[in-house]
């Protein structure tokens, strides 16, 4: 061949003439098809991470029904109810015309949650009203795995069937973000299985440490209040009713406390888990002005109304956490971090209100595994 | 764990064909053919080749789940400050009340539910 011996060059072997050829081959390839392999590579990717997300939310199923059975010894069997109760879905008021749709949206979530619990009520019968709320928040978590694997499967099919690279594109992109908050979930699951504390519990253990060996009572759903002294200061502290999974209704609390009972606290100290920023140390605590509740809104916006009715000043303290940390089981830090936040609370007390003032302090978040 | 004997996977691969490698030079016949510029550069390049074949597969892996961690129950006594820890069972929560104090009679209580932590501690960033 004396040809191909030419293209090899002087004193060439066939292993080198191959090489070559190889080499240039992949340039061209790359050349012509490199956005195609690029996309194949990222599609590859996303599958794996379907996979694992697949598999997670099989994780989570599996564990509600294994907690349903046990926990609400249902007599029929669960599984059909509990695919149904995973499929849920929650239509958000139209917002074309914003005025009244607080309201509305209050509403809303009020039959989502009464629905939900009469399911959970129904799938598991011979549950207590703590493990009730364990469970509801537990098939809420399984609930958002699987609208987040449903999501990113719809995504990645949508791009590979109609070749649109830019959805494929932005999956993949955002991909680790999703993948971040996906394993957020499946560490919540557990916790919320076990009625462990989780980091968001950090408002209403700081309530639960005011008011301990105190007297409480009932105001609102879910949500409870006890009366205690600090600095000097009458306080009364709010949170919702534990140790099941609750977050409550804070807003409609205040309101009720205000309103009804006819309290007019000095100032209204509301503490919470925040989201910190990157880098920040989970368990700082920082104080600053307005509602510290999280939420779809309209909590808060029930606050700031009944605030701004009366005159109230309205202070936060936040104890800093990760979103990943805030559905966790509650870390050590966070827990000094609620110690730090007692005296940031008392130092507020100190600096807004004379002595024999009546203050108001709310603990924000979920309560699972806290008790009052 | 398993993150670090991935690690160790790649560092060990790399450590073989270096062996490999050195195990090749060794033998004296491929010492005298060393000097001949072709047998050095194709050995060069399939040392090339697999080192990205190593990349690749480091690259294609799939980061591990993290350790698994017992959560602990701290216990504390209302009036001394004892405390004791043991493994959470279900059915605890903060601040229930369970059994007697060791020391002094008084009743403890369960002061805090937390992730048993796993040493290392994260190093302080530089800015
Ligand atoms: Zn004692």
């Amino acid at each position: 061949m004396p040809f191909l011996q030419h293209l090899a060059g002087e004193g060439g072997n066939l292993w080198s003439l191959v090489f070559q050829l190889f080499f240039i081959a992949f340039i061209i390839a790359y050349f012509l098809y490199g956005q195609r392999i690029q996309i194949a590579i990222w599609n590859r990717d996303i599958e794996r991470n379907l996979r694992r997300l697949k598999f997670l939310r099989d994780r989570a199923r599996e564990t509600a029904i294994k907690a349903v059975k046990e926990i609400g010894k249902p007599e029929e069997d669960p599984v059909p109810s509990i695919d149904r109760f995973l499929e849920t879905f929650f239509i958000q008021p139209v917002d074309m015309d914003p005025a009244g749709i607080v309201w509305k949206l209050d509403r809303l979530l009020d039959v989502r949650d009464l629905s939900m619990k009469d399911a959970v009520r129904r799938i598991a019968p011979k549950a207590s009203d703590t493990e009730l709320n364990n469970l509801e928040n537990l098939l809420e978590a399984a609930l958002d795995l699987n609208l987040i694997y449903r999501i990113v499967r719809h995504y990645y099919l949508m791009g590979k069937r109609t070749n649109a690279y830019i959805i494929t594109a932005q999956l993949h992109m955002m991909l680790p973000l999703i993948m971040d908050i996906a394993y957020a979930y499946d560490g919540a699951v557990k916790a919320f299985a076990e009625g462990q504390p989780i980091g968001d519990g950090a408002g209403p253990l700081l309530a639960c440490k005011l008011l301990a060996g105190k007297k409480v009572e009932k105001i609102e759903k879910d949500m409870v209040f006890g009366e205690t002294e600090l600095e000097g200061r009458h306080v009364i502290v709010l949170k919702a009713e534990g140790p099941g999974g609750n977050v409550g209704k804070p807003g409609e609390a205040i309101e009720k406390l205000i309103d009804t009972y006819g309290y007019r606290p000095a100032i209204i100290v509301m503490v919470d888990a925040a989201q910190k920023f990157e880098g920040e140390d989970t368990g700082d605590v920082a104080d600053g002005v307005g509602a510290a509740i999280g939420g779809i809104g309209t909590e808060k916006y029930r606050i700031e109304e009944v605030a701004h009715k009366h005159k109230i000043p309205l202070y936060a303290v936040i104890i800093k956490e990760s979103l990943r940390e805030a559905i966790a089981p509650m870390k050590k830090e966070i827990y000094e971090g609620v110690d730090k936040a007692i005296e940031t609370v008392k130092k507020i007390i100190r600096e807004k209100t004379r002595e024999g003032d009546l203050v108001l302090i709310a603990g924000i978040g979920n309560t699972i595994g806290i008790a009052q | 764990m398993s993150v670090n004997s991935r690690h160790n996977l790649g560092w060990l691969l790399l450590l073989l064909l270096i062996l490999v490698f050195l195990f090749v030079l060794g033998s004296p016949e491929a010492l005298e053919k060393l000097g001949e510029e072709r047998f050095f550069s194709t050995a060069l390049g399939i040392f090339g080749l697999l080192l990205i074949l190593l990349f690749f597969l480091k690259l294609v892996s799939q980061p591990s789940a993290p350790p698994k961690q017992r959560i602990l129950t701290v216990l504390r006594c209302e009036r001394c400050d004892v405390t004791s820890v043991r493994e959470f069972k279900r059915g605890d929560y903060i601040p229930k009340r369970e059994g007697k104090c060791p020391s002094c009679e008084g009743e403890m209580y369960i002061e805090a539910i937390y992730p048993e932590e796993l040493g290392k501690k994260k190093k302080p960033l530089p800015f």
